[in-house]
Parts: structure tokens; sequence; C-alpha cells
């Protein structure tokens, strides 16, 4: 790209300088078909997993390892006589509170510890602690506490995912580069408008990257608690399953909910295109 | 009364504090010494010295990022204290910031302003367009090649209408067409719009070709040690001014003078 080959009247510039991957003036991105080498490796890889497990289902007891085919069955079984919607619906619903209160305090410490370093080295032993301790330990602890109800679930959901929140929305406002403080400081940015303007935009790709791995230790959070304290949910299920030695629907259980965790997986980056557009480097990522 | 005035301004800075003294009688690295210059009203002033000789440290302190030791920076009959709405600044590396498109980069000094939403659009739209970035409104600043960049930075600093402008090695980041380029573009902006402005540079020819004076500064402590006022036909961009007797002369002078105290 080139400057020289601009004058200074606005039409020509457009027209003669536009960025590499631009189709016109003002339109922000262009979408390229996805082509047969980007998803045929994926493909490929699934359709050869399948097979495998296809053959070797048939030297061993449904018992041990049931086949696609019987576990595909088992999923229709799960949904239509074993009510798997509600006890998704179950799952989903502490999972949401858990997370609905672990993310914005945790986002708001994050920014604490940032901005303060007493605050930083208040809590800076409190969060290497929560760091190294199997969270899982403290199970016993919250059914002392909260009984084996839906508040208990939340408890560990919530412990299980303020971690990677608080230290990433921190992440955030540490990287942010002196320059642009610097630069809002010339253009009288105040207190407000640093935050508002500066701080809280320069960390939304740290903070949602924090989102993400919250996510995630939340889902293995919600089945971990359900499988020790809860008649409910789908880790009871499992449990109740794995005792009666259903192997094919809980490998069904299990698949399904790692499909759930793509698709919100998947959501969290979607959403962090919209959120922080200008982290998108060019149409092919 | 109208105009900048740089009253004997020094700087030292501490090299650990409580630390032993170093290079400077009185505790420190002394990185200006009793800077004094006027820029009057519509007048471009030039800054060349070789690195380390507080340049930007001066330019700082102007723009009131920074506080001088000693002496004052007083704009229009009031000292420099603090960043004040009459004064804008371009950085060498832009300093764009990235998650504001070019619009919102462009509006960021009006907004911190409070300007109302409608008229700080409408202005920075105007300086875009000045600038020969229309219809980039929307983009981000990662999508653009430097040059344009440095006209969003060029664009956000003038749509504040800024009394001073401060220019940070502003063309120091870009290849030698675009840089050229944006120089006579500044000129031209400067014939129709004119300001007063402090440009600091390293470039000999940048500073003869747009300043209406240039000060050279020696090594650290900067102090001013030559100054000169560029006599080069008018408008200086439709002539190859770059050939003139004066500006060889002037070139000559200045590089001596910057080239005998780095060694």
């Amino acid at each position: 790209m080139n400057d020289a080959t601009q004058t200074p009247s606005a039409a020509t510039a457009a027209a003669s300088e536009p960025p590499r991957w631009a189709a016109g003036a003002g339109r922000p991105a262009v979408r390229v078909p996805i082509s047969a080498a980007v998803w045929l490796p994926t493909a490929g890889s699934i359709a050869v997993f399948l097979a495998v497990w296809q053959v070797l289902s048939r030297f061993y007891p449904p018992l041990l390892l049931p086949g696609p085919a019987a576990v595909f069955g088992a999923f229709w079984d799960l949904f239509a006589r074993d009510n798997l919607a509600n006890a998704f619906a179950t799952s989903i619903q502490s999972l949401l509170i858990g997370l609905g209160l672990a993310i914005p305090t945790g986002i708001v410490l994050g920014f604490l510890a940032g901005v303060s370093r007493p605050v930083e080295r208040a809590i800076g032993p409190f969060l290497d602690a929560l760091y190294v301790t199997p969270k899982i330990m403290l199970i016993p602890l919250f059914i002392i506490w909260f009984g084996v109800g839906t508040e208990a679930r939340i408890a560990y959901i919530f412990v299980v995912s303020y971690f990677p929140l608080v230290v990433n929305t921190f992440a955030g406002v540490r990287s942010m580069r002196d320059e642009y403080t610097e630069t809002a400081r010339a253009f009288l940015a105040g207190p407000l408008e640093m935050f508002r303007d500066v701080y809280l935009p320069g960390s939304i790709p740290f903070i949602i990257a924090g989102i993400r791995l919250a996510l995630g230790h939340a889902i293995v959070g919600m089945i971990t608690a359900e499988m020790f304290l809860a008649i409910v949910g789908l880790g009871y299920m499992v449990v109740n399953f794995g005792n009666r030695l259903a192997t094919a629907k809980v490998l069904a259980l299990a698949i399904f909910v790692s499909l759930f965790g793509v698709a919100v997986t998947e959501f969290v980056k979607w959403s962090e295109h919209r959120l922080a557009p200008w982290t998108r480097r060019d149409t092919s990522s | 009364m109208d105009g900048l005035r740089v009253e004997r301004v020094s700087k030292a800075f501490r090299r650990s504090p409580g630390g032993r003294a170093n290079g400077g009688g009185s505790g420190g690295l002394h990185v200006l010494q009793e800077i004094s210059f006027d820029v009057a009203p519509e007048r471009i002033v030039g800054i060349i010295g070789p690195s380390g000789c507080g340049k930007t440290t001066l330019l700082k302190i102007l723009a009131g990022l920074d506080s001088p030791d000693d002496g004052a920076a007083v704009l229009n009959g009031s000292p420099v204290t603090r960043p004040r709405p009459d004064i804008g600044i371009v950085f060498q590396l832009f300093n764009l910031f990235p998650w504001r498109t070019v619009l919102a980069n462009v509006e960021f000094g009006l907004q911190m302003q409070r300007v109302p939403a409608p008229e700080r659009r409408a202005r920075a739209e105007r300086l875009i367009t000045m600038v020969g970035l229309a219809g980039f409104e929307r983009y981000f600043p990662h999508q653009l090649s430097g040059g344009m960049q440095q006209r969003v930075g060029l664009a956000r600093a003038l749509a504040i209408n800024p009394t001073l402008l401060l220019l940070d090695e502003p063309f120091g980041a870009l290849d030698y067409q675009t840089a050229e380029r944006l120089r006579e573009e500044l000129l031209r902006i400067q014939a129709q719009t004119p300001k007063m402005m402090v440009l600091v540079t390293h470039n000999i020819d940048e500073a003869l070709y747009l300043c209406d004076r240039v000060l050279v500064f020696s090594p650290r402590p900067g102090r001013v040690t030559l100054e000169v006022e560029p006599r080069l036909p008018s408008p200086r961009w439709a002539h190859d001014v770059y050939a003139t007797s004066e500006f060889t002369r002037l070139r000559a002078e200045i590089k001596a003078l910057v080239m005998g105290a780095a060694t």
C-alpha cells in the first residue's frame, strides 16, 4: 500500500488506496466461501473415528463398547423416555445462575486489582490459593453449608469459574499500553472516560477469553456437582445409568455435554467478533 | 498575549529515587536546560537535535503531560500545567485507539470535551474529508496503511480546533514518499486554516521544509544552539525548495552542528 499514489482529493484517495482485502470503501468485511481444504480434514477425521469405533464395537459386547448406531439410538431414548430435556434444563439453570454471579463480580474484582496495586496485593494470596486448591475438595463443605440442593451446585459452579474471570480481566487492564492512556490524557479524558473509553474497550478481548475459560470450567463444575450431590440434572443421569451399566446412554450423555460445550464456546467466539471487531485481522480468520 | 512563550524551561530526571546524583550537580539527569523561545500565531517552529536532547520531553511539557522543574510554557497568557482543550497533539506512532473506528478516533477529543454528538460527528466528518479519508469512516486502524493512520492522527488533533498543534516526529515512522506527501498536505492545511505549531523532528530536511523557524538543540542537556528562519519560495510545496541555495546552505550549517555535536 502506498500513500504516494494518493492525491489530497477525497474521492481519489478512497479509490486509489483501498486496504488489501476491501471490496469497497465503507464495507468492513467480505465473506469467503469455506473451501473443501478447510472442512475436509475435520470431516475426514470424524468419519475415520466413527469407522474405527464401529469396527471395534463388533469385537466387544455392547455392555463394554456399544457401536455408534446403538449410542445414537440411546440418544433418542434419553429424549423420549428419560426426560433428558428436563434434566438439561435443571443443569442449565444452576449453570446460568452460577456464571451470572461469577462473571460480573469476577470482572469487577479483576478490574479493581488491575487499577490498584493494594487491591492486587490484598487478593493475590486468595487467588493463588483458589487456583491450586482442588475445588472438588470443597463439595463436602458446600453440602454442610447449603445442603444437597441447587444452592450447593450454584456455589460450586461459581467457585470453579471465578478464577479465570478475575485473572483475565486483570491481565487486560495491566496490558493497557501507556501510549493509549497518555493519548487519552492529552485529549482531556477524565477518570470516568479513562475507564469507559480506554480500559474497558481495551480489556474486552481479555474479558471474553476469560468468559470462554470460565464457561468451560463451569460446565465441568456443573456435571461434577451433580454427580456428587444432586438427585437431578445431567450429572445425576450419568451416575444413574452408570450404576445400571447402561453404557450406550452414558456415552450418549457424554457426547451430548461435549456438543453443548462446543456450541457454547462457538457462541462466545462469535460474540467476540461482534463485541471486539477490531481484533479481526482479515477475512481468512 | 497571543502566542506561545517558552520561558527558561529546565527539566531533570532522577536516576533512581534516593539514589546518587548523576549527570548534574543537583541530583539528576539534566534533559533540558533553560529553554526559551516564542511561537507567534500561525507560525510553525521546528525543534531539531540528536536523540536524547530532550525534544520529546519538551513536547510533553508543552502538551501539559509533563511539568518542568523550572520555568514555564505560557500559551495565550496562561501557563500550561495540564492537558488543555486548546492544544492538539500528533504522535510518531499515531497512537490511534485500535478499538475505535476512524470516525470514533477523530471524534475522541471532541467527545472528551463533551461536544454534543451531532456537532462532533459533523466536525469529525469534515476533518476526515480534509485529510483525504472520506469513505473510510467505519474502518478500524489496523485495516489502514501507516500513512492513512497518521492522517487519522492529524484529523483527531485538528478536530478539537486547537490553538497550538504539537507534532512529535509525525512522519518519522512512514516511508519516504508517504511522509513527503503528508508534509505537503500539512502545509496545504496550514495555508487554509493556519495554526501555531511546534514540530519535533530529527530530520533536517523536514524541519527546513515545514518550518518558519528552526531551533537546533544540543545533546543532553538540551539547549538552543542555533536558530534559523528559512526564507524559501512560497508556497513551498509548489517549488523545488530542496534545490534552493538557501536550503542547501542551512542544511549544511545545521548538519555540521548536529553531526559535530554527536561525535
